[in-house]
């Protein structure tokens, strides 16, 4: 019976019960869910099971292969971590939404069809939302309602792309796609606004340094990842996503470096990440598909080891900016310890999972005829050792010393870092766990002395630039302002068309107004006429219908329990019934 | 019980506000269960009328009045799910008004001797009741004039007294409001009647059933024409809009709702009337009605937007939100017409949370305007829900019903107009045109429940906290109502199918 329950289900129907338990017993209860999601997807099996009908079309929540597992692996994984992260949170709404965004991701990682597909995928953008807003900031508030209009711009782009693929296919099952038609360039538009493809990208360096401590490691893990899934079975091979994502890894290095923010910088550097993957599923082979899974599983945990990390200085000292930090390797070294394992891995440092995964998408990239594209990912990886890799560390924990004198975060932060900087110098080492998930059979060796050694070298020469630019003190200093990027498109516009509702609608609201009302003769003659008018009926009923008709009256007086005026809207309304019986019997007279 | 189901359904609501009428002084402020009693009990007659057409079945009541005309009343897959929800709304909004008017009355009258406060508390709730008859009849009436009849009984009585009495606004403006909101009730009816008169010239009967015989007939046209330039009026598609903003902001919320309905409800008398029986006939309609659809979608949307009065905010997405419906009905496919359908019970569900959410917001706080209001979840978190979950069902998000609707809707019109490039441009603005209601439903629950809390609401010498049970709970059953459509719109839609599938 086990085998029977939909992944999304244990998450979203879980997150309900979390208001109504206290103390330690809720907190076992959030550890307990992972737990049991985890033993779920253990026991599925494979090919499609829970179908439901729906309209006319059979739902499929829990479509089972090799793909769908490693992403659901580590969807559950990365929940476990970041719950155990949260624990100290007392915010029941942060946690209800953050089970509700776990299961919205596992729901479109295992959803078979593209109903329910789009279903989670707004539940995805809903729940996160919220984990933006829980951070009770006006600066939150506005960067979560940009976040919703992008996503929902996103969605309806995909709604649209969906209902038109149903039309033309006439099969609603979720499935390679292809570019071939406006309904997929439209569901390609939809994805891609999640798996930030620039030029669609500018809303996640506005909203996750502004969501909560707890929230944004969710959001790191979740959001982006399930987007890279979708396209990896849809539009696997797609030429476009080659060289979106190569410029994806390319373009965010240069507003990482200025960038102030620390949760920021680490933003960019997201965007960068889920570019090799982006770049990897449009080269579309076996190995690119499984380098593009392995570094997903990868990035998720490294990525959200650098958020919480960072989550944690935020946390105790309540400041996050470049500027603002530094020298917290005295009182925080376990938290620092953590950050450079992070760090390490974001970097490809071999021995750190980074490495393994991040080499077999370079690897599948090299086989191919594409030297530019191979240029502009090296290009990047040395770019990502360069601001995550030396950046985040080095401003946050040593550099000047700032002055500040914290203490290490609560346990359960602790240990949650802990484990994810356990995983990342695990499957380091050993990575075979990771490769016997992967999609497609690996048979690919990580450590050769090409791999190591070309990735030594590209690091240590990344590293060279940094101090040399540092020491000469060419390096750029981080901005106190804020970075635009492509949202200034968006916020320009945005401007405008709040001016446009405020003066043009109004004034043609106020034309209709005018015109139409006063055209009648009615509005200039309403003020006085309307209670003229009111009362001449008044008039009418009392003194002219009231007493001629005296047997209604009388009959109505009889009726009344307390003799007294009689209220004469009541009148009317007695009276009006009847002059429409009568008309409609003179009606019925007519013949 | 179960003899004359239909006459009960429309009638006891009636008789109930005769009841109340009589006995006004020894009831009082029990008036407003009295109202919410007789309502369950017609609702529990629905359903049972309900449960024999989901078999198969259809009831038909004769009650002739003349030659022409009857009370005859007829209940198919189409009316009774609109009745159902209809019904269900108006139980709801009485339980809300419970406390609502006596705040109002409060309001407008200031402190007045217990004799004169029951008078005006119970002349609300027979008013209100009357609603009740007036949507009952529209769904169920098989003659074209007691449906004139019935919209007329609406616009007139309870539309025009309730306004005039417990509104917004001095007293001379709410009269004039409910004079402008009067005449342009009847404008609109007076064209439907000329309609209904030009096919009695041509069909020699009034009966809805009759209508097929006018098909292929050359009046058919400017029967249409002036039927649907009457609806236009009803449903406030631009030009014939300009009423709408005027007369929902200053209705008391407790019947904004209905208000919404009043003005939708007009989908179905177009579906009933014309549609199911001219369908040929009307298909040249089917372009300029999208297109001025679609101008009201975004016109609507752009007016929501530049509001700052709740009231009036609500009042203006309600132009907007109305125009989808017609946008469905008006691509003439069998989906798009049941999606449109399914779209009107949807909107009239989330405008009914919607208009009380900000009732509820103006009672507690007295402030009407958005700018000066904000923070207000750590205060009132259920109103919070209540409004960010009308928000989802207007702006059709998943699991909602709005979104079932959508769905549907847009399928059906993308059916009929895919091969026609404008008709697709068509489509696809709709679509798109779904991201204003988004943008301006969450932007303003955004924008008064989240961030920080104001320094003068804090301040302020009554408590913020959210409303008596009685104003909340029926708002969340609606919610969670349209969360049940949304997950499971089956048996609606095949009531639905049951009628329009056979187009």
């Amino acid at each position: 019976m086990i085998n029977s329950v939909p992944p999304a289900a244990i998450f979203i129907i879980g997150a309900f019960l979390i208001p109504f338990l206290r103390g330690r017993l809720k907190s076992a209860y959030m550890l307990l869910l992972p737990v049991l999601a985890l033993i779920n997807l253990l026991n599925m099996p494979k090919g499609k099971s829970c179908i439901i009908k729906f309209l006319d079309y059979n739902l499929i929540l829990a479509r089972v292969d090799n793909l769908s597992l490693v992403f659901g692996y580590i969807f559950v994984l990365i929940t476990l971590i970041a719950v155990l992260y949260a624990l100290h949170v007392k915010d029941d709404m942060q946690h209800m939404t953050a089970f509700c965004y776990a299961g919205g991701a596992l729901g479109v990682t295992f959803a078979g069809d593209l109903f329910s597909l789009f279903v989670f995928w707004e539940i995805l953008a809903l729940s996160s939302v919220l984990l933006i807003l829980a951070r009770k900031k006006e600066a939150s508030r506005a960067a979560a309602f940009r976040y919703f209009v992008w996503h929902f711009v996103g969605g309806v782009c995909l709604l649209g792309g969906i209902i038109l693929y149903v039309q033309n296919r006439g099969t609603i099952e979720f499935d390679y796609i292809g570019l071939t038609d406006l309904a997929s360039y439209l569901i390609l538009a939809g994805f891609c606004l999640n798996a930030v493809v620039f030029p669609l990208h500018a809303w996640l360096p506005d909203a996750y340094p502004k969501a909560t401590v707890t929230g944004a490691v969710f959001m790191s893990a979740l959001t982006t990842k399930s987007a890279v899934y979708v396209l990896a079975r849809t539009f696997p091979g797609a030429d476009i996503l080659i060289w979106a994502g190569a410029f994806m890894t390319c373009f965010p290095i240069f507003y990482a470096v200025i960038e102030n923010d620390m949760r920021g910088v680490l933003a960019y550097s997201l965007i960068n990440q889920v570019g090799f993957m982006v770049c990897g599923i449009g080269i579309g082979t076996p190995l690119a598909i499984n380098g593009v899974t392995a570094h997903a599983f990868c990035h998720i945990i490294y990525k959200a080891l650098l958020f919480m990390s960072v989550g944690s200085v935020l946390h105790m000292t309540g400041k996050i900016r470049a500027t603002d930090l530094g020298g917290l390797y005295k009182t925080m070294p376990f938290t620092a310890i953590c950050c450079i394992i992070g760090a390490a891995s974001i970097s490809g440092l071999p021995l750190t999972s980074g490495f393994i995964s991040k080499s077999m998408t370079l690897t599948a990239v090299g086989l191919q005829d594409l030297p530019i594209i191979w240029f502009m990912l090296y290009f990047a990886s040395a770019g990502v050792f360069h601001h995550a890799g030396i950046k985040v560390p080095y401003f946050t924990f040593f550099s000047d010393d700032s002055g500040i004198r914290t203490k290490e975060p609560p346990f359960n932060m602790c240990l949650a870092m802990g484990i994810a900087a356990f995983l990342c110098i695990f499957l380091g080492v050993y990575p075979k766990p990771l490769y016997d998930i992967l999609p497609y059979p690996v048979d690919y060796i990580p450590y050769t002395a090409f791999h190591v050694l070309g990735m030594l070298q590209l690091l240590m020469f990344g590293a060279l630039a940094f101090t040399l630019l540092i020491l000469s003190g060419y390096y750029p200093a981080e901005l106190r302002a804020v970075n635009l990027d492509t949202d200034w498109f968006v916020r320009l516009p945005g401007r405008a068309f709040v001016w446009f509702c405020k003066k043009p609608v109004i004034a043609l609201m106020n034309f209709f107004d005018r015109s139409v009302l006063k055209g009648v003769g009615v509005a200039r003659s309403l003020p006085a006429g309307s209670v003229a008018c009111e009362k001449g009926v008044d008039k009418f009923y009392h003194v002219g219908l009231t007493s001629a008709p005296a047997v209604i009256y009388n009959w109505v007086n009889r009726l009344r329990i307390e003799a007294g005026y009689l209220p004469r809207n009541l009148m009317y309304i007695l009276i009006s019934f009847f002059c429409f019986l009568f008309v409609i019997l003179l009606l019925g007279a007519i013949k | 019980m179960t003899s004359h189901i239909l006459l009960q359904i429309v009638m006891i609501p009636a008789i109930a506000s005769m009841v109340i009428f009589l006995t006004r002084h020894k009831i009082g402020e029990k008036a407003g269960w009295i109202s919410v009693i007789s309502l369950v009990y017609t609702t529990a007659l629905i359903c049972l009328v309900g449960l024999k057409i989901y078999g198969g079945e259809t009831i038909y009541e004769k009650y002739p009045l003349g030659a022409e005309v009857s009370l005859n009343l007829f209940a198919d897959g189409l009316s009774l799910p609109v009745a159902l929800i209809i019904n269900l709304i108006c139980i709801a909004l009485a339980s809300y008004s419970i406390h609502y008017v006596e705040h109002r009355i409060e309001l407008i009258y200031g402190e007045v001797d217990k004799r004169t406060w029951r008078i005006y508390y119970t002349r609300f709730f027979l008013l209100y009741n009357l609603f009740s008859t007036g949507f009952m009849g529209i769904c169920f009436a098989t003659n074209l004039i007691a449906m004139y009849f019935f919209m007329e009984l609406l616009t007139v009585i309870p539309l025009y007294f309730i306004m005039a009495q417990f509104g917004y606004s001095d007293y001379i403006t709410r009269y004039n409001v409910a004079l402008m909101c009067l005449f342009w009730g009847v404008i609109g009816a007076m064209f439907v009647l000329i309609g209904i008169l030009l096919a009695y010239t041509q069909i020699g009967s009034f009966e809805i059933a009759a209508m097929k015989n006018l098909a292929g007939n050359p009046f058919a046209f400017w029967v249409a024409l002036l039927i649907f330039i009457g609806l236009a009026s009803k449903l406030a598609i631009v030009p014939l809009h300009v009423w709408m903003p005027w007369v929902h902001a200053e209705h008391p919320t407790c019947i904004a709702g209905l208000l919404a309905i009043y003005a939708n409800i007009a989908v179905y008398i177009g579906v009933r009337v014309l549609i199911l029986p001219l369908h040929d006939d009307i298909k040249v309609f089917c372009i300029p009605i999208m297109v001025l659809a679609l101008i009201t979608m975004i016109y609507g949307a752009f007016l929501t937007l530049a509001q700052t009065d709740i009231k009036r905010f609500c009042a203006c997405s309600t132009i907007s939100q109305i125009s989808y419906s017609v946008f469905g009905i008006g691509a003439l496919t069998i989906y798009s017409i049941e999606g449109g359908m399914f779209y009107f019970l949807s909107h009239i569900l989330g405008k009914a949370i919607l208009f009380s959410t900000a009732g509820i917001v103006v009672y507690v706080t007295g402030i009407r305007d958005i700018r000066q209001l904000g923070g207000l979840w750590s205060k009132m978190p259920v109103t919070t829900i209540l409004w960010m979950s009308c928000a989802m069902i207007l702006s059709a998000l998943p699991p909602t019903s709005g979104f079932v609707g959508k769905w549907i809707l847009f399928t059906g019109a993308f059916q009929k107009l895919y091969a026609d490039p404008i008709g697709l441009t068509i489509v696809i603005v709709g679509i798109l045109s779904t991201i204003l209601t988004l943008i301006y439903t969450f932007l303003t629950g955004i924008r008064i429940f989240f961030g920080s809390l104001k320094p003068e609401l804090s301040s302020s010498n009554h408590e913020i906290k959210d409303p008596p049970l009685t104003m909340s709970l029926p708002l969340l059953t609606l919610a969670a109502i349209a969360l049940i459509l949304g997950v499971y719109p089956k048996p609606i839609l095949n009531l639905f199918h049951s009628v329009i599938g056979l187009l």
